[in-house]
């Protein structure tokens, strides 16, 4: 199918130019005729949201940029009864009664969120998430996801998709699953930054159902210029990776360059802990978010339990795969006696200082270009630690609370972290970087 | 990392690994705490636990009433309810 500019579509619907149906259908018959992707697809549910949209429209209601724009979201992101289980036996066969700010915001909006796209579990595993792939494919234009150390931002890249995940609160949590709440974001993938730029607008804004959501509003882009701006390659960053990366990373800041940026280098090496400290906080965090999955308010419970307690380890050993039960142990421990002071405390600490030497070099720039992958990047990597060390470049931006843009490109892809609440200016600084190779 | 850590971790975590894989469990958790050793070893002196990355604190709302999911809607996802309420077995024998 051919690939499609999501607001160029979605212009050409409010013109009238094209019917919701029409523009929604190779999609339909694209997802019908291949569902491996997806964890849940209702033909039915989907008509009715385009019947809907279709008659806003026709009632002369004004609607965004993503109106008729064919999307989906992760199963980590609630639906009012559609079932959401977070890749995850534990939470099979759950319909929230409930709908995430973000995905009625979606409907809102007039997008046409076409199914549920599958993760691994609960979402964090970064590489093994196949959902950036259905953009990839061409069954949607737009998706939308939970990043929480780049366990979205990475497979978008592996993919050839674009993703942007915001500042820390700047998109509502609430009815998104918690896997690491200091640093879970709902972000937005994509086959081209307008459509991502679109997509974050759709879904930011305060909701007073997140008590992190930012009453601050994301800063609009309308008015903001390359020129002048400084770019900082972040030289801890150049050394983790290979001759690929430091040619991404070459060729975006010799685009940047003639774009009228001035591009420095940057050395924070606080930043050389960041994977260590992300996996301590996360895996913590973790720990206690999980601690909801017992057996016996939803989701997955044992057969067969003796007593009480028999009946959480059963359901949560059956229900939980392996690499989140490594996680769940080793958040455990981290919070434990003779390992909170050594480990928990002092990450907590040391994220402090990465986040104070971070602010301060972004008093001498606009924004930090990095490559996504480091030189050992293992793409079968099966174990966790493995897994986690592909997404250490990424951690930076999910441990501060930036706002974080990768772009694929030739030699694997970049990564743009920004200032707080500036997320809407990335996509600028990403189509300087890259718009003569990809597209973007 | 040894089997005694790991038990402790099955003990806080409610959760159990299996006779088959627990060598090779082990033997990944071991890499994860090497990994994590920098973070033992840091110098921390003067720095302050950052819990979250914003600066608020005590976010409270006026006491009001507001629509929430129906008892028996939430109801429906339990593998087991009686009289509009969640079924658990006893917590002694």
């Amino acid at each position: 199918m051919t690939k499609q500019n999501a607001l160029a579509l979605s212009a050409a619907i409010r013109a009238g130019e094209i019917s919701v149906a029409d523009a929604a259908a190779p999609y339909i018959d694209s997802i019908q005729a291949d569902q491996s992707l997806f964890a849940s697809f209702d033909r039915e549910a989907v008509a009715a949201q385009i019947a809907n949209v279709q008659k806003r429209l026709d009632g002369g209601e004004s609607l965004s940029p993503l109106a008729g724009v064919p999307v989906a979201v992760t199963e980590t992101i609630c639906t009012l009864g559609e079932e959401t289980a977070a890749g995850s036996k534990m939470l099979g066969g759950f319909c929230p009664p409930f709908e995430a700010t973000a995905a009625a915001k979606l409907r809102e909006a007039g997008a046409i969120v076409l199914g549920k796209l599958k993760t691994d579990e609960f979402g964090c595993d970064g590489l093994g998430c196949t959902a950036p792939l259905a953009v990839q494919k061409g069954q949607v234009l737009v998706g939308f996801g939970c990043d929480t150390g780049g366990s979205l931002r990475a497979p978008a890249v592996q993919s050839g998709v674009c993703c942007l995940k915001p500042t820390y609160g700047a998109v509502s949590r609430a009815g998104l699953i918690a896997y690491a709440s200091s640093m879970d974001q709902l972000s937005v993938f994509s086959g081209d930054l307008a459509a991502c730029e679109a997509g974050l607008t759709a879904v930011a804004g305060y909701d007073p159902a997140d008590s992190t959501s930012l009453e601050a509003a994301l800063s609009p882009s309308d008015d903001f210029s390359i020129q002048g701006k400084r770019v900082g390659i972040l030289k801890e960053a150049l050394e983790e990776t290979d001759e690929r990366g430091k040619a991404a990373v070459e060729a975006a800041a010799d685009a940047l360059t003639a774009a009228g940026a001035t591009v420095v280098e940057q050395s924070i090496p606080q930043v050389k802990k960041a994977l260590a400290v992300y996996l301590i906080l996360a895996t913590a965090e973790a720990s206690g978010n999980m601690a909801r999955f017992d057996g016996i308010k939803y989701g997955y419970q044992t057969p067969h339990y003796e007593n009480l307690f028999d009946l959480y380890i059963k359901s949560r050993s059956e229900g939980f795969g392996r690499k989140m039960k490594e996680r769940l142990g080793l958040g455990s421990l981290m919070l434990s006696e003779g390992y909170y002071e050594p480990y928990y405390d002092k990450a907590l600490r040391l994220r402090g200082q990465i986040t104070e030497a971070i602010r301060k070099a972004f008093e001498e720039m606009d924004c930090l270009l990095t490559p996504v992958f480091p030189a050992d990047v293992d793409f079968a990597a099966a174990t966790l630690l493995g897994g986690e060390r592909n997404n250490r470049l990424l951690t930076i931006a999910s441990l501060t609370g930036r706002p974080s843009l990768v772009i694929p490109c030739e030699d694997g892809g970049i990564q743009l972290v920004g200032k707080y609440l500036q997320d809407l200016s990335l996509p600028a600084f990403g189509r300087a970087a890259v718009s003569e190779r990809s597209g973007a | 990392m040894n089997n005694e850590v790991l038990v402790k971790m099955e003990e806080l975590a409610l959760v159990r690994f299996g006779e088959g894989e627990r060598e090779s469990v082990l033997a990944e958790l071991s890499d994860v705490m090497d990994c994590l050793d920098c973070v033992r070893q840091a110098d921390v002196s003067g720095a302050e636990p950052m819990i979250y990355v914003q600066t608020k604190e005590n976010v409270f709302r006026e006491d009001e009433v507001h629509e929430f999911p129906k008892i028996d809607d939430i109801l429906t996802n339990a593998p087991d309810e009686l009289e509009h309420q969640f079924v658990a077995p006893p917590t002694f024998d």
